[in-house]
């Protein structure tokens, strides 16, 4: 089956991005494989992907720790098509010099104003970590979700992201001098309200969308009829948030930051109505958070009408042969987009893109960072 | 980088006074006053007589705490202005930049920042408490508050709207658009989508 996606990368080139002193590829609109042995730099080049449509590395790493080593800036092209535009999107970056973003030649006055134009969808081995890290790892994933497929969400989220670091810094301030205006906490509590709400209202309906696709996929995936969802946390479910901090003010003033909001959502993951995280098997873990990923691009899609580019790291990682293949059928299945994906072994990668039967482009990467392709 | 000292201690401390300008680092510094060596004495002598006289003779003006040299500013002076609108700006540039178009003949209010609590600036330490005094004074029909269009200058502009509301006169903002000669598909949606919902009367939109 030939999928026409809306959005494909048509080619690459890295300089001195991370372990890459220099690359240059071309891409299939459908599936594209990187294989080779741990460290060559397969991820490397999935997170240069991401860095082009989100100006983030998927990884944890800062934007300077991907300079190469001894390298003293990076470079990343990428020339995509969206519905038949073609868009050219570079990204660069000196030491001690501010990113640069350029969309076409023309530099972006706001890096937040490119998040959207190319959504992205990353499935990785990283992502056991919205089980077992913080909140704010949940919150972190939902927010790109989100910023990527609703124009004005980021824009809301970092006026209100603003306004709490001030809303913080006064209450500090006023516990140092001792004397606290009300009217000026007041004011922020009435100037985050708006923005407060939008941002639980988006995040509701994202979360109620995306609930709607997991079981499904989970039954893709692992064959298995378990009952995933998920369960949206904010403390807006139950008052507006100028209420909320009028009522928390004094604890607010006593702990001196701001104690309720949506910068305290959280996301819940349940299989068969137990958390996730102790009842889970770590091959549910694994299913429930692919299935999550791709709900998110479901709700993505539907949202914007734009396939976003699934990248798929280690995809082995995650599941054995029947169930890989499994999930490339329903990917191609629900007419998702161009895929990039990583693995060790060849083998499985090849009987994987046979069994789909699709035009795919194989890069076989060595040990010394040669690259040779081939298409099936 | 290790900072090469320089063969004069006169030399070292003018560009040491140099480099606390905003914008300026070392370098420049070093550059502007080797500059101003070179263009001989009648050129520095001048640009210091200058500066003296920037610090020692501007005033602010007592109305709209505009600088000036008198204790009421030029536009402040001016009887032929429209008396019924004042303007809220930020600071000194924005007089500039509003005088400058030519469509504002009100007086103005300078606040001199914005609320600012991460950077220590709260109303205190803006010129707000006299606003509603000077509304009700002199007249005044209309505020036009033209602040940033940042966080903080959203939360002044709220600030400022508080402690009018109760006068009567009309508080206005100003319009957010789209930038002429944009196109639409760069414009960025948040402005774009302001825009839209805060659109003119075709016969408005004619008007240069
Ligand atoms: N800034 C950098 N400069 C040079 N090498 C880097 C940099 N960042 C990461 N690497 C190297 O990249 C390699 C890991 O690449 P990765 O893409 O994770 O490999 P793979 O996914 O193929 O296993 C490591 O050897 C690491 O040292
Ligand atoms: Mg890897
Ligand atoms: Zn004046």
């Amino acid at each position: 089956m030939q999928i026409v996606s809306d959005v494909t990368l048509k080619s690459l080139a890295l300089l001195n991005f991370k372990n890459w002193e220099e690359l240059h590829l071309s891409f299939s609109p459908v599936v594209n494989c990187f294989i080779g042995p741990n460290g060559v730099g397969k991820t490397n080049i999935l997170d240069s992907i991401h860095f082009l449509c989100t100006t983030k590395s998927f990884l944890s790493t800062t934007d300077i720790q991907c300079i190469r080593f001894g390298a003293d800036y990076f470079f990343i092209k990428g020339e995509f098509d969206r519905i038949g535009n073609l868009e050219v999107i570079q990204v660069s970056l000196k030491k001690s010099e501010k990113k640069v973003l350029k969309r076409n030649d023309s530099n972006y006055q706001r890096l937040s104003e490119h998040i959207g134009l190319l959504p992205v969808i990353v499935i990785s081995p990283q992502d056991t970590n919205l089980i077992y890290e913080g909140s704010d790892e949940r919150r972190k994933t939902l927010d790109l979700a989100l910023s990527l497929s609703d124009g004005l969400y980021l824009h809301n989220l970092q006026r209100y992201n603003r306004l709490l670091q001030q809303r913080n810094a006064y209450l500090k301030e006023a516990d140092t001098s001792g004397r606290v205006q009300h009217d000026i906490l007041t004011l922020y509590d009435e100037q985050m309200d708006p923005f407060a709400s939008y941002i639980y209202n988006a995040r509701n309906s994202f979360l109620a969308a995306a609930d709607q696709y997991l079981s499904r996929f989970y039954y893709t995936i692992s064959s298995a009829r378990e009952h995933c969802s998920i369960r949206y946390q904010s403390d807006l479910a139950d008052n507006n948030l100028a209420a909320l901090l009028a009522q928390s003010r004094q604890k607010d003033r006593e702990l001196l930051y701001t104690t309720r909001g949506v910068h305290k959502d959280d996301l819940e993951m349940y299989i068969n109505g137990q958390p996730l995280k102790k009842f889970g098997s770590q091959g549910q873990q694994k299913s429930f958070l692919i299935a999550l990923k791709l709900a998110i691009y479901a709700v993505i899609k539907e949202q914007t009408g734009l396939s976003p580019i699934l990248l798929f790291d280690d995809i082995f990682d995650k599941l054995d042969q029947k169930r890989a293949s499994q999930v490339i059928r329903l990917v191609q299945e629900m007419k998702f987009g161009q895929i990039f994906l990583s693995d060790t072994h060849p083998e499985r990668v090849k009987m994987l893109t046979q069994q789909t039967g699709s035009h795919s482009k194989f890069f076989m990467l060595d040990e010394h960072q040669k690259i040779t392709h081939h298409e099936a | 980088m290790n900072e090469q000292s320089l063969p004069s201690r006169t030399l070292e401390r003018a560009v040491g006074e140099l480099a606390k300008l905003p914008g300026i680092g070392r370098k420049s510094a070093i550059r502007l006053a080797l500059h101003i060596l070179a263009k001989g004495p009648e050129f520095g002598l001048s640009l210091a007589e200058s500066i003296h006289s920037l610090a020692t003779e501007t005033k602010q003006c007592q109305r709209c705490h505009n600088i000036s040299e008198s204790d009421i500013c030029q536009i402040c002076a001016d009887e032929r202005r429209d008396s019924t609108r004042i303007c809220v700006v930020e600071d000194v540039r924005d007089v500039l930049a509003i005088e400058n178009t030519g469509q504002f003949k009100g007086y103005y209010h300078v606040l001199g920042g914005v609320i600012n609590p991460m950077a220590g600036v709260g109303p205190q330490d803006l010129y707000v408490a006299d606003l509603p005094e000077r509304v009700e004074k002199t007249g005044c029909e209309e505020v036009i508050v033209a602040l940033p269009a940042t966080a903080e200058g959203d939360t002044t502009a709220f600030y400022v709207y508080k402690k009018l509301k109760h006068l009567p006169i009309t508080i206005s903002a100003l319009a957010r658009g789209v930038a002429i000669g944009e196109e639409l598909e760069y414009a960025d949606e948040i402005t774009l989508g302001r825009s839209i919902l805060n659109r003119v009367p075709f016969e408005n939109s004619l008007k240069i």
